[in-house]
């Protein structure tokens, strides 16, 4: 029973990483690599570099490099060039934990015909190939009782009369399982179905049930953490999915396929060679010294959290509760 | 930026590459589950349609898988959805889906498990409608009152309303004088389906109306039988707004009236049930879409208005109660109440993003700092201020920005003539009536220490004399240290013989003028050498002038008392010479180490000779203004006849010419006779002018002479009498002088302080004589006589650089400006073609060799 690597690179947001964080994990590779790009809004006045891989967007100072960031791919709310005087600055906004963070980063060299598109194709690359990631329940997956298959998809199994234990009395279904992920489906309703990516499979266990002897998959914690029961007829064969199923998940583990898809023209070197080098310090840092780098970072002032919605009477509409003492009329004629 | 931002509550990306539109947004309870919750059903153009129920555990979590209910692809672009009473004999909400072609009506159902996974979702189709005609958008309500169901009504692309009851086909109307589909809604108070056509009005359609009007499919069949058994389609009211509607809205909130809410692309408007409008709102920006939702205090209504600038703004009728930024453009706007929490904003981008937002109450602050503002270095940054501060004080001593002091060593020009003629003549035009057209080589050196930017040489000539090139641009590499153009300008004299040739003296002429000198007589061979046309010495008293071009000056110098005597049978031949014996003089005295040589004049200053060169030269212009006059009177006749002989030619029934073609022959050949005329007279005047120049050039000479004026005294003259403009018909050399002369016999020749007065006409006219000008000439030579003096400097009334009406200034300035003063004689010509018949030719020209 293994169990994957929690992959975070591409859900989290991480300031001060170090040299192992900042290697590439398997699977992830390097995109494009920006000289002279500053980071406005944490790091102002210092040069660094920005690193565009499949999963994430890794920025490190030049000068100091301890200061580097890690972005999340997935999810950023909004991410967009401005036009700011005459230098373009990526603007990402991104929301991590319930923390929205903001990111500015500006290149230095004004007028620098090759900018952020790389950030944004890459984006775009990532956003539309979720499929690959993400764990999936009732989606359009199956047409005419068979799996739409991803581009970088083989199917390697297809099994019938595979049990889903979510109801009291079960569902026949079919499994299709490829080399990114197990797929269920129900025989009576296509639209009543589960994609699984090996990515986000926790466990993968033969367990006792009520239903006699079942498959269980756990699904990551990010992913909601499903626990799902299927019972295969006869043991043999579901003995032999489930050693079928594991292979594959070690096969996916070693090389897994994320399924974002960019060719740049002109290949960047390798992250390593990129990366400086930590000099390791006799002093040892005090960890405490880490933990407010993202402060600087917050979308909303210093605000780490919104807080809770409730019903505004005055306005008919949803509203973030005010603070003790705020009115939205007050609110409303400070800014008018 | 905006003070607020929308916190999301809950939020996810549909799909990839796919697009939403308007209609693509549906909030209810679809599923009719017990809890009533909405669901958000959202449909694509890709064909998807998707079925959400959000329940984030914790406030703004990305969407969990468990949250989509249902995924479908219907193969066919989702136009619109909506929920309602679709289907008879049920009061359950079910789905219908408007593709471009089809009506789909939906159930959707669930199926509860164990766990949320366990859940699953079916959608049965209950009924179809295939579609004769594309759709557009529909709308549905209970039509004619129906109770518990739901009758929907599509708008095609051609302007067809087509209702449908349910399972069956109703009736289609046609909308009279579509183009355009416009947004439909329907309005149960009224009974009315509201659109907006493409005449830019609001307009209302009764149901019943509708119902009975002629069927839409019969309509051709009935028009040509003329049976009229269905009645016209009549509108019920219409109000123009002038302007294409994005959505039309009808909303009665807590029993009040029900209002119609029209959003425009500039403005936004609440109307009454029957057409009055209830209030407008000007926008500022361009809407996206609006949702008018409920209303907070008797009498009023809030509406959402989002906008192309990622805004959504809040209003109570119109006054703006909130407004907040969203992360994305929407193209369609909810609130609904989702996970028990009510007054949940959500919105669609054309994009996919789908958000359910809640209105942030911190305000944002953070402006990104301005890059140039950064990285700053202080002590380079000292050293920059100190730089400058210094130019600063360098230029405030110097007095004003153009820098006075000429610096030597920046920019030398100097200027070579060989002596000797080109061997080939460079000249265009070789010969000039019998003689032959010399040309000389001028050598320009520019000398410059520091590098200079884009150094201009520019040579220039009076016109009869030509150059074979006179720009040339340099371009160096560096900057000019301050940036500021400069001039530098280099004079110089070409020699006599390029335009002159020895010639036979004669005894006898009409003009004569005498200069005396205070020293003995110089031998003329050794005042102009080369000019001698005998060989033997004892004649050297006598010398002959041969201008190219035909004209002859004798030169006489008197063997005993210390004169000499020029003689032309022209008045205005004589300067040239007479300038080119006294310059010459004054060099060979100063050879000779004598300091106190003086030339005077002494006889009457010959005005009458004068004044009829300036007679002659206004008559050619009076003559010229009536020429043109004429020119333009039979030019109107010509036209007039050309607009005549059209007409007759248009003319569908042919009528005789009537003598209109020999007209216009006899009027084309008078316009052409006077054209010719005009332009000879041109060509007169400007030979007169060149005459009358070279005139003013001696009577100037010889007043410096007679008066001994100083150098300055005889630029004020010069400025006076020759500005720098040229000669047009509008402003002539007459008034520009007339004007200058008084002036300056009202300020510094002035006899008594009550001439001072200024009464300058701001207007200069050609005048209607001389007679003025002439009068004004002699009484300045009668005060000069009279021991005035010419001074501009220290006269209180007038400052140094005044500007003469009419634009004309006094220029003396720089010691260069007086040598070009008594240097420059080439304006005696202005054209080659004058040469032949004019005959002074000058041996100076200025040459201008300007750097920047």
């Amino acid at each position: 029973m293994s169990v994957l690597d929690a992959l975070w690179e591409d859900r989290d947001v991480r300031f001060d990483l170090s040299s192992q964080q900042m290697k590439t994990r398997p699977g992830e590779v390097l995109i494009d690599c920006l000289d002279s790009i500053e980071d406005t809004k944490g790091n102002n006045g210092d040069r660094g570099r920005l690193l565009v891989t499949n999963l994430r967007i890794l920025w490190h100072s030049l000068a100091l490099s301890r200061v580097n960031i890690s972005l999340k791919k997935k999810n950023p709310l909004s991410s967009e060039f401005k036009l700011r005087g005459q230098t373009e600055a990526l603007y990402i906004l991104t929301k991590c934990n319930s923390t929205r963070f903001e990111f500015i980063f500006t290149n230095l060299v004004p007028g620098s015909p090759r900018l952020f598109t790389s950030v944004m194709a890459v984006h775009r690359a990532y956003e539309t190939s979720k499929m690959y990631r993400d764990f999936k329940l009732r989606s359009a997956l199956i047409q005419n009782k068979q799996l739409r298959l991803l581009p970088q998809e083989h199917v390697y199994d297809k099994i019938n009369g595979v049990w889903n234990l979510s109801s009291d009395q079960g569902n026949l279904g079919t499994f299709f399982i490829t080399n990114v992920r197990i797929v269920w489906h129900a025989n009576m309703n296509d639209s009543f179905n589960v994609s699984i990516p090996y990515l986000q499979i926790r466990s993968i266990k033969i367990r006792d049930s009520k239903f006699g002897l079942a498959l269980v998959i756990e699904s990551s914690q990010q992913s909601g953490g499903y626990v799902l029961g299927f019972k295969i007829d006869p043991v043999e064969k579901l003995q032999e999915s489930v050693k079928e199923i594991n292979s594959l998940h070690k096969v996916y583990s070693a090389s897994p396929i994320f399924g974002v898809d960019y060719e740049m023209e002109e290949k960047p070197q390798p992250l390593e060679a990129l990366t400086v080098e930590q000099i390791q310090d006799d002093v040892e840092i005090d960890s405490d010294d880490h933990t407010d780098a993202f402060v600087a970072y917050f979308a909303d002032g210093n605000k780490q959290q919104d807080r809770e919605p409730v019903f505004s009477e005055e306005l008919g509409l949803a509203i973030e509760k005010l603070k003790d003492g705020f009115t939205l009329q007050g609110l409303w004629e400070v800014m008018s | 930026m905006s003070l607020f931002k929308a916190r999301d509550w809950w939020s996810t990306i549909l799909g990839d590459k796919e697009e939403f539109d308007q209609g693509c947004l549906c909030l209810a309870n679809v599923d009719n589950s017990g809890n009533g919750q909405d669901k958000i059903i959202v449909g694509s153009f890709m064909g998807y349609l998707r079925i959400f129920s959000p329940h984030p555990a914790k406030t703004g979590d990305g969407a969990q898988a468990e949250d989509l209910l249902l995924e479908v692809d219907l193969r066919d672009p989702v136009l619109q959805v909506e929920v309602g009473k679709f289907v008879s004999g049920t009061e359950m909400l079910h789905l219908a889906v408007l593709h471009s072609r089809k009506l789909c009506v939906y159930s959707v159902s669930g199926t509860l498990g164990n766990v949320e996974h366990g859940n699953q979702y079916q959608m049965k189709l209950m009924y179809e409608h295939n579609l004769q005609r594309t759709a557009c958008n529909m709308t549905y309500g209970s039509f004619g009152g129906i109770k518990g169901r739901d009758l929907i009504c599509i708008q095609s692309m051609d302007g067809m309303l087509m209702v449908f009851e349910q399972e069956s086909y109703a009736f289609g109307r046609f909308l009279p004088g579509f183009l355009l589909p416009g947004p439909l809604a329907y309005s149960s108070r009224t009974d009315s389906f509201i659109t907006v056509s493409s005449c830019r009005q609001v307009e209302s359609y009764k149901y019943q109306v509708l119902a009975f009007a002629t069927d839409a499919d019969k309509r051709q069949e009935t028009e040509q039988q003329k049976l009229g058994s269905g009645k016209r389609l009549v509108v019920d009211w219409t109000l123009n707004i002038g302007e294409q509607a994005l959505d039309i809205c009808i909303v009665s909130f807590n029993q009040s009236a029900s209002s119609v809410f029209v959003l425009g692309e500039r403005n936004f408007f609440c109307l009454k049930d029957n057409g009055q409008i209830r209030f407008m709102k000007k926008l500022d920006w361009s809407p996206s879409c609006f949702l008018p939702y409920c209303s907070v205090s008797e009498g009023t209504i809030n509406t959402l208005i989002a906008n192309h600038n990622n805004m959504l703004h809040i209003y109570q009728d119109v006054t703006l109660k909130w407004a907040t930024q969203l992360p994305h453009i929407p193209v369609a706007v909810r609130v609904g109440c989702l996970h028990d929490l009510k007054g949940v904003i959500v919105t669609l981008s054309d994009d996919g993003h789908l958000q359910c937002s809640y209105l942030g109450t911190d305000p944002s602050l953070f402006q990104a700092p301005n890059v140039e503002s950064r990285e700053l270095n202080y002590d380079e940054l000292d050293v920059e201020m100190k730089e400058l501060q210094k130019i600063i004080k360098d230029i405030n001593k110097s007095q004003g920005v153009w820098p006075m002091t000429e610096r030597e060593d920046d920019l030398n020009v100097s200027v070579v003539v060989s002596p000797n003629f080109d061997s080939v003549s460079q000249a265009t035009d070789v010969e000039v009536g019998t003689d032959l057209v010399p040309s000389v080589t001028v050598k320009v050196m520019l000398q410059n220490r520091v590098i200079l930017q884009k150094a201009k040489l520019s040579v220039y000539v009076q016109p009869p004399l030509e150059l074979t090139c006179d720009q040339f641009t340099f371009e160096f590499m560096n900057r000019n240290p301050d940036g500021i153009p400069r001039v530098i300008q280099c004079k110089f004299r070409l020699p006599l013989k390029l335009i002159c040739l020895p010639g036979q003296p004669s005894k006898t002429a009409s003009h004569k003028i005498t200069i005396d000198t205070n020293k003995s007589p110089v031998s003329l061979l050794s005042l102009f050498p080369g000019f001698a046309s005998q060989s033997d010495d004892d004649q050297v008293n006598v010398m002959g002038f041969h201008f190219l071009g035909g004209a002859r000056v004798t030169l006489l110098a008197s063997k005993t008392s210390q004169r000499y005597r020029i003689q032309s049978e022209q008045f205005e031949d004589l300067w040239l010479i007479t300038n080119e014996l006294i310059l010459r003089l004054q060099e060979y005295f100063e050879k000779q180490g004598v300091k106190d040589f003086a030339c005077s004049f002494s006889g009457s200053m010959p005005l009458q000779e004068y004044f009829e060169l300036i007679d002659h030269h206004f008559e050619l212009r009076i003559n010229g203004e009536k020429l043109e006059e004429l020119l333009s009177e039979r030019a109107v006749q010509f036209r007039a006849i050309q607009r005549r002989l059209l007409a007759r030619f248009k003319d569908k029934t042919p009528a005789p010419l009537q003598h209109l073609d020999t007209l216009l022959d006899g009027t084309y050949k008078q316009v052409i006779a006077l054209a010719d005329a005009v332009e000879e007279n041109q060509g007169n005047l400007f030979q007169s002018f060149t005459r009358l120049k070279s005139a003013t050039h001696l009577v100037i000479l010889l007043i410096g002479l007679w008066q001994k004026l100083s150098a300055d005294q005889v630029a004020i003259l010069e400025a006076a009498f020759l500005p720098l403009q040229e000669d047009t018909q509008e402003l002539g050399w007459e008034e520009t002088v007339d004007a200058a002369i008084s002036h300056l016999l009202k300020t510094c020749l002035s006899k008594s302080s009550k001439e001072q007065a200024l009464n300058l006409n701001s207007q200069l006219n050609i005048p209607k004589d001389t007679s003025q000008l002439k009068k004004h000439i002699t009484l300045l030579c009668d005060r000069l006589a009279k021991g005035g003096r010419l001074c501009l400097s220290t006269d209180a009334a007038a400052p140094q650089t005044m500007v003469m009406p009419g634009g004309c200034t006094t220029i003396p300035e720089s010691d260069l400006e007086e040598r070009s003063v008594e240097q420059d004689s080439t304006e005696l010509f202005t054209n080659r073609r004058h040469l032949t018949a004019e005959t002074p030719r000058p041996e100076v020209s200025p040459l201008q060799g300007v750097s920047e």
